[in-house]
């Protein structure tokens, strides 16, 4: 049987932007399927508008924030927010969960926080240590030189530290720490000796290389309009580098506006034959085929697919021979950490506005101990304050304004990450009535935070209070008691877990489904554990990873 | 773009709609079609309730929010928040006319009567001391009454008045003459510089 394409990649953000470059490099016909709208990078962005161009101060109107989860949001940013009120899910009583998507060509690539940081030996070993999910079935070893490969492409900027913790990377030149970071740093080393802070490790260029300049991108201007869209290309996202890399392949095929159905099985070989697909304009369906299938719609969005992928091999679920299809949905433990202020520096300023902050990664578990398993980091960013302060202070008139000519005190934030355990209640299954516009089941997300999540997060509140405190900082506070419901991170892994085991995982080592040897899923959906860091780039790491295990095993005929 | 410097409507230009403020924000003409007639209403409402707030109340500009009388509170307030220095001020960059369409384009019904009702509380005040309208005060009484309202208000958290105030001095700093000439506006700084001595930039950072 001839099918349509070679592969197909359903999702075209972080991680179908790789596989679909990687696959197509190889020089397989790829077809990616986005069930959200084109956009033309640099001519749909909104980032050369100055202030004064933006009608209503950049908000929303009011009446249309009902769309946005009631939310303010910047009508700026708009285009790539979607409608939640047109994509509901249900959750469990008393378990809220917030499921941010980003439906549109390029996916949540448009709309990360760049921030890149490697999984270390530790974190692939952590499960087979404490016992808490499945042992993963790769190590750092397997995945190092494809950290190297993706890091080279996307270009990371970063200073490298030494820590087995958070391996050094491929860096292009480290942005700069301004003075009072500078300050903390050393009052931080000087006080806790194993505790270090370090710029942000993320996805800007600061020094394109030549593959980066073919490819039409510049370096970071320090605008801080990434949320916009950034026409110089200087951040990494699925438009500005994977996608116009695996067009020049001229193997790439794109369809927009057609939403992932599911998996179509074919009983008589045993592999997936192809995608099905609703087209959200004309609501039709249609049978995409293909010889291997890569899954990269979201942890949440490539699980829906598979769950309602039923077949009379898969009543449940496609490669759901585990049970475990849907389960052991984590997030990263966020809303932690403390703010405070720093007097004087008032003779010191900075230009530009970096779209980056620092770091200080995880020593709870690694150089200090705890009493919970795991452990968290810490993002943060000193700065002054702008005149958004004029708004609260009281005094109007020439003299507010001569006030805030000047920039305010310096002020710091610490944002705690922590690592979520596997816990196979946590769960995605389809909502048993209720369909979406387009006749697929929602999604029913029944998920919580355990013992060790709440442990963990307390004490991240702890440290992060004691570390300013011990800086010099003042009126430190933290920013509040319990952690933020889970999905609030965006970084929700899980679902179609990794594992050695086929009775306890769904995919292998090489993101295979162990029922269905041509379907790979390798977006969060694959990850067995969550770590602590920022997961995008291992999601980079892990889909170029299994491309090229995919292209091998269709050129030896093994799938 | 050129900025023209405020000088002041007459009646007659805002009756007539053809008042039209340089400075990139343009007024009148074609919002009508934006606005909502049910919010409008229920705002007319609490305007009526307002007794404070009644001279010319009912004289309207089509396709614009605020009365006259409102627009005319809403252009002292900006002016006495954020006047003209040796910069233009809120009335030069726009800013009661950029929130009074933001009222017919964006506000929600609660939204427009906090405004109305923010307006009203600065003019209750000015009769209860003076025993008339603020409009009608001399300058400098007008910053004295408005002077100890904003201390006021803003202590006690007065929603109101805080929406208010912190709106126009965004507007004001937002807008090209308060970025570009009160502030430093960079839109391109090119690699971020961590360490430079403020006397070097001089001013606060626009964005």
């Amino acid at each position: 049987m001839t099918a349509d394409f070679d592969a197909i990649v359903v999702g075209s953000g972080m991680s179908g932007g790789w596989a679909a470059k990687e696959l197509a490099e190889r020089g397989l016909k790829t077809l990616v399927i986005e069930r959200g709208r084109h956009i033309e990078h640099g001519t749909d962005y909104t980032d050369f508008k100055a202030p004064w161009e933006l009608p209503n101060l950049d908000a929303v109107p009011e009446r249309e924030q009902v769309h946005y989860g009631g939310r303010v949001i910047a009508a700026s940013t708009a285009h790539f927010r979607i409608k939640e009120d047109d994509h509901p899910y249900s959750v469990a009583e008393g378990k809220p969960f917030r499921w941010f998507r980003g439906y549109h060509l390029g996916g949540r690539s448009l709309m990360w926080a760049r921030q890149s940081y490697r999984m270390s030996e530790m974190d692939f070993e952590a499960n087979k240590k404490d016992g808490h999910g499945n042992d993963w079935p790769i190590r750092y070893a397997d995945l190092a030189p494809w950290y190297d490969h993706v890091e080279r492409f996307a270009g990371i900027s970063g200073q490298a530290e030494g820590l087995p913790q958070l391996p050094d990377g491929q860096f292009q030149p480290p942005m700069e720490l301004n003075c009072v970071e500078e300050i903390f740093r050393d009052r931080l080393h000087e006080t806790f000796p194993t505790r270090r802070l370090t710029i942000g490790r993320c996805a800007h260029l600061t020094a394109p290389t030549a593959e980066q300049q073919a490819l039409g991108r510049g370096p970071c201007q320090s605008r801080s309009l990434c949320s916009r869209g950034c026409s110089y290309g200087a951040y990494f996202s699925s438009l500005s580098a994977t996608l116009p890399a695996a067009r020049k392949t001229g193997n790439l095929t794109i369809v927009t506006d057609e939403i992932g159905h599911s998996v179509v099985y074919d009983v008589a070989t045993g592999k997936a034959s192809g995608v099905r697909v609703v087209d959200a304009i004309t609501r039709e369906h249609r049978v995409y085929t293909g010889r291997i299938i890569f899954l990269c719609a979201s942890a949440i969005g490539s699980a829906h697919i598979m769950l309602n992928s039923r077949s009379e091999r898969f009543p449940t679920g496609i490669a759901n021979s585990s049970d475990m299809l849907g389960r052991n949905l984590m997030d990263h433990v966020s809303g932690l950490g403390a703010g405070g202020y720093m007097p004087g520096y008032t003779d010191q300023y900075y230009k530009g506005r970096r779209p980056n902050g620092f770091y200080i990664p995880r020593f709870r578990n690694v150089t200090e101990d705890a009493d919970f398993v795991r452990g968290y980091g810490f993002q943060g960013g000193a700065s002054r304050g702008d005149w958004r302060r004029g708004g609260g202070q009281a005094g109007i008139g020439a003299a507010l304004k001569q006030d805030l000519r000047k920039p305010g005190g310096w002020s710091v934030w610490l944002a705690g990450f922590g690592e979520m355990l596997p816990n196979p209640d946590n769960r995605v299954t389809l909502h048993p009535t209720k369909v979406d516009k387009w006749g697929i089941p929602l999604l029913h997300i029944d998920c919580a935070y355990g013992k060790n999540d709440l442990k963990m997060a307390r004490q991240a509140n702890r440290d992060a209070v004691e570390m300013l405190q011990a800086a010099g900082f003042q009126g430190v506070n933290e920013r509040k008691a319990e952690p933020d419901e889970p999905g609030r991170a965006i970084h929700e892994m899980g679902t179609v877990g990794m594992g050695r085991d086929p009775g306890t995982s769904v995919l292998n080592g090489f993101n295979q489904a162990h029922d269905v040897p041509n379907l790979f899923v390798t977006d969060g959906a694959c990850m067995a554990s969550t770590a602590c860091q920022n997961p995008s780039l291992t999601y980079m790491a892990i889909s170029a990873r299994a491309a090229h295990y995919a292209a091998e095993f269709l050129k030896e005929g093994k799938i | 773009m050129s900025i023209s410097r405020y000088s002041g409507f007459s009646r007659r230009q805002l009756l007539s709609g053809g008042a039209r403020i340089a400075g990139g924000i343009a007024v009148g003409g074609g919002l009508a079609a934006c606005a909502d007639s049910a919010g409008q209403e229920a705002s007319d409402g609490l305007a009526a309730r307002l007794d404070t707030l009644t001279t010319r109340d009912a004289l309207r500009r089509p396709g614009h929010f605020f009365s006259i009388a409102q627009f005319r509170l809403l252009e002292r307030i900006s002016d006495l928040i954020m006047p003209e220095t040796d910069t233009p001020g809120a009335l030069a960059a726009g800013v009661p006319q950029l929130i009074d369409r933001m009222m017919v384009t964006w506000a929600l019904p609660e939204t427009r009567s906090d405004w109305l009702a923010g307006l009203a509380a600065i003019d209750a005040r000015a009769r209860r001391e003076h025993g008339v309208a603020f409009a009608r005060l001399e300058p400098d009484t007008q910053f004295d009454v408005l002077s100890r309202h904003d201390g006021e208000a803003l202590s006690a958290s007065d929603r109101a008045y805080r929406q208010m105030k912190s709106t126009i001095v965004e507007a004001y700093y937002c807008s090209e003459p308060g970025a570009t000439e009160e502030l430093r506006y960079d839109p391109v700084p090119g690699p971020y510089r961590g360490c430079v001595p403020f006397d070097e930039i001089g001013r606060t950072w626009a964005t």
